[in-house]
């Protein structure tokens, strides 16, 4: 058990998640923009059109410059974000997959040298090994899918490794081909926009343009066409009952599904319209597109992570960084059956008993850790992870707000309703004895009062003595 | 809650697939590989900001810091995908103490990667718009500073990991808990500035003994330049190695004398600093200079990675948390993954190598050599095959599983 890192006016969630999103979007545009520029220069070869080198050398060049380096620093991005926001989830993939994860960076590697290669290397070697280089960037960039994929689709389906423990039965995992498929797909989609960009970079007279344009927008509408019927037909059919469950609960914003569809249907038609005209293409309107595609990703990417609330692995790892199912083809016992017998203060690391000499304080404080250590890597559980646009705060499902829309302010009221939480599908009962959940139920009715000033105990939590 | 408890207590329980002591050689020597670019990054910073802050500067030092302004964002880049390989094996090996150091430094943890992000985005607007004329110095200056700011995010996680004794004080001081992540808790100036700025400046000479060599055999090369800058290297490793030494031999008067390593420090930075000074201070030829100063140099450089981790296993073990202790569990499954993945990777980056070495040695286009063809073809079978074995083994566990949840 670690100490948690709530984040600074951002919440540490959602740090992960806008890293997350623009890895997303930079690796997948990366991939199959290698073997899409594969596609080009063999025809450029085959066609005799030097001319379409034009868009090779342009293409390679922004891989090499922006989206390779790029990609790989948000992925360690993702490592350090999740590391301090949620490091016990990080642990549980790092100890299963150490050596995919290893076997990855040799991809990583040739993708990077490769790209230096290919981009440093074009008109001063011959063209077979030059192609060469071309399909070696394509299997390199897949490779990194391919594995990656396979820890991805453990934490929301681990399959058989729930009971084998095996790393193997947990990376080929029961999602694991659906999954490639789409993102294969979906990867096309991304990458058009890429081309389409690059292409509105060449001159406007050059004859190779709009050809490549009317290729990009027919891979592009395939990708997304693919990875739609994927997604409907295959990835939802094997998903487990409880994600499909979550997935139709409040669990997941309002916002979300319009957001994904707005900006899918921005794209296609923009898509569209390059196909059928061409010249409509503009390098503002391709960034435009790009953004809009960032916003689409945010959105499907926290579907993904939102659909097996409450666990960080499927079965296994909970939110609060318990393992509440224990391994035993490992050994591994249950965290959380112990934890609720004799109480979470004094029996985790660093939730140790409060020194306070006031009853009332010392509950206060030891109800904060508590709340931190429980609720925080899902909600905003301190005004330390808000800012205010206008009137409107950004919080993370604060606990103080969601508290007061449904009227719960004394700590009684909000002890009795957070011991009926574990009936929501996208939550787990509240870990520890009765002593924890009063505790908790006493800092966060401090919580609300110092925030949203409807408690009692506003007076007292302003007077500055509660939030210890 | 004392700190071996803490250490303990925290240990993931699914353990190593490999006895731990693997990943510990893995880590040094990969942090080996990512140290030198990132050294070279700030050595190459340095010498942009030199040239071009200095209107006296010879035109030759201008060409050479031209140079650098190309090697600084490609340095970092690979700095960055070198660098993933130790952050896995450091989360594997000692992820008690490196998800705690993360944690409890959660705000600059995240910083990081915007920093380095910035740094490597400036470092090629000075490339691409300044370097011709010496224009837009200042985001060369301000790349460096943030390769610096980098640096020390990362020796602020490496030096609060190694504290266990103080990470509850700082969790809750004074009984308040600290969930922010701010606080600069714990810094060694010797060892920052040793690691990187002692290292940089031996980093960046050997590289321009690489320079002198690799170009010193293009036909079409400024003859005089590349020797310049060969002859310059030479006299930098010179006047480098002694104040690398100094540096290090401050970092074992502080924090080695704090954790009682401060002789073995202080004799392992000597050895190294008198062997690469009898490199610098030979005659010999480029073409064997280099190479004897490149391979010197990696050995100096895994020296200072087994003392780093020698500091870093003797606190940790005083506590009883010792890499010989750290449970495993043989995973042959994902061993042979990797050594498969490892057969591909290394025939590949070898043919990627081989590639951009013979097409750099000429300005004009470049026959690849048969034996790297052979390489190629080789490489292109071996990716066939592999997604092939991935292939297989996905639907073999797939259908293994299957037949195993469906029961006898």
């Amino acid at each position: 058990m670690y100490p948690v890192w709530e984040g600074v006016v951002v919440h540490s969630a959602m740090f992960i998640a806008i890293i997350a999103s623009f890895h997303v979007l930079v690796s997948h545009f990366t991939v199959a923009a290698s073997w899409f520029n594969l596609l080009v220069e063999r025809r450029a070869y085959h066609d005799k059109n030097p001319g379409l080198l034009e868009y090779i050398k342009k293409s390679a060049y922004g891989l090499l410059v922006f989206s390779y380096v790029f990609g790989a620093l948000a992925g360690v991005g993702i490592w350090f974000s999740t590391t301090a926001g949620s490091p016990r989830g990080i642990s549980t993939l790092i100890h299963n997959f150490v050596l995919y994860w290893g076997a990855e960076w040799y991809f990583f590697l040739i993708d990077v040298v490769g790209i230096t290669a290919y981009y440093y290397t074009l008109g001063r070697i011959d063209k077979k090994n030059h192609l060469r280089l071309a399909w070696i960037l394509a299997f390199g960039g897949t490779g990194t899918l391919a594995v990656i994929v396979g820890i991805l689709g453990f934490v929301l389906t681990p399959g058989h490794w729930l009971v084998s423990g095996q790393s193997l039965d947990g990376f080929y995992n029961p999602s694991f081909f659906p999954q490639i498929v789409m993102r294969f797909a979906v990867m096309f989609g991304v990458t058009s926009i890429w081309s389409i960009y690059v292409a509105s970079r060449m001159p406007a007279n050059s004859p190779n343009r709009e050809d490549i344009v009317r290729i990009a927008s027919v891979v592009g509408l395939s990708g997304f066409l693919i990875a739609f019927l994927v997604w409907r037909l295959w990835y939802l059919a094997i998903l487990p009952d409880h994600a499909r469950t979550v997935l139709a609960s409040a669990a997941i914003p309002s916002i979300t599904v319009p957001l994904i569809e707005t900006t899918l249907g921005i794209t296609v038609l923009f898509l569209i319209a390059a196909f059928a005209n061409p010249r409509v293409v503009r390098t503002d309107l391709s960034i435009v597109v790009f953004i809009a595609l960032f916003l689409g990703i945010f959105g499907a990417e926290r579907v993904r992570e939102v659909m097996r609330k409450p666990d960080m692995v499927a079965g296994y790892l909970s939110s609060n960084q318990l393992i509440f199912t224990g391994l035993r083809a490992r050994e591994i016992p249950s965290e959380t059956e112990p934890l609720n017998r004799s109480g979470v203060i004094g029996n985790l690391p660093y939730l140790m008993p409060s020194t306070q000499s006031d009853p009332h304080a010392r509950e206060l404080e030891e109800g904060h850790l508590l709340t931190v250590q429980e609720c925080a890597s899902c909600h905003s559980v301190s005004t330390q992870t808000e800012f205010r646009i206008g009137d409107r705060t950004i919080a993370l499902r604060s606990l103080a707000a969601l508290l007061a829309a449904r009227g719960r302010h004394t700590p009684d009221e909000i002890a009795a309703y957070i011991a009926g939480i574990g009936s929501f599908p996208y939550m787990h009962a509240v870990v520890g004895n009765d002593h924890d959940r009063h505790a908790i139920a006493t800092y966060l009715a401090s919580f609300e009062a110092a925030t949203v000033g409807k408690s009692p105990l506003a007076q007292l939590s302003a007077s500055g003595g509660t939030t210890r | 809650m004392n700190p071996a408890h803490l250490l303990h207590a925290a240990r993931d329980p699914l353990g190593s697939p490999l006895p731990a002591s693997i990943f510990q050689y893995l880590l040094v020597a990969t942090f080996s590989l990512h140290i030198f670019f990132i050294t070279l990054a700030v050595g190459a910073s340095f010498t942009v900001l030199l040239a071009f802050w200095n209107r006296n500067s010879s035109e030759h030092f201008r060409s050479f810091a031209r140079v650098c302004a190309r090697i600084v964002p490609n340095s970092i880049g690979f700095g960055v995908v070198t660098g993933i390989a130790p952050l896995l094996f450091v989360q594997t090996i000692y992820d008690s103490a490196w998800y705690t150091a993360n944690a409890l430094e959660g705000f600059w943890s995240i910083l990081f990667i915007f920093i380095v992000s910035a740094a490597y985005s400036l470092s090629y607007l000075f490339y691409l718009r300044g370097a011709k004329d010496g224009k837009l110095v200042w985001s060369s200056a301000i790349s460096l500073l943030l390769i610096c700011a980098a640096g020390a995010v990362m020796h602020l996680l490496s030096t609060v990991s190694i504290q266990p004794q103080n990470w509850l004080a700082w969790y809750r001081p004074h009984g308040i808990v600290d969930t922010s992540g701010t606080a600069i808790h714990a810094f060694v100036p010797a060892r920052y500035a040793f690691l990187l700025f002692g290292q940089a400046t031996i980093s960046l000479a050997v590289v321009m003994l690489l320079f002198g060599w690799y170009f010193g055999r293009r036909t079409d090369a400024d003859r005089g330049f590349v020797e310049w800058v060969a002859d310059h290297g030479r006299h930098l490793g010179l006047i480098a190695t002694p104040i690398y030494a100094l540096l290090g031999l401050a970092w074992a008067a502080t924090q080695g004398i704090a954790v009682h390593l401060a002789i073995p420090m202080a004799i392992a930075v000597l050895l190294i600093s008198v062997m690469l000074l009898a490199i610098f201070m030979s005659k010999q030829p480029i073409q064997r200079l280099a190479f004897q100063a490149l391979g010197a140099w990696f050995v100096a450089l895994l020296g200072i990675g087994v003392v780093r981790e020698t500091i870093r296993a003797q606190v940790l073990g005083g506590f009883g948390d010792s890499v010989a202790t750290y449970p495993y569990h043989l995973d042959w499954g994902a061993i042979s993954f990797f050594l498969v993945t490892t057969v591909l990777g290394v025939t590949v980056l070898l043919y990627l190598i081989r590639v951009m070495y013979e097409s750099g040695t000429s300005a004009n286009e470049v026959e690849i050599s048969a034996g790297t063809d052979r390489i190629g073809r080789l490489s292109i079978n071996l990716f066939i095959v592999w997604f092939l074995l991935f292939i297989i083994t996905a639907v073999t566990v797939a259908v293994h599983g299957a037949m195993q949840s469906a029961g006898p």
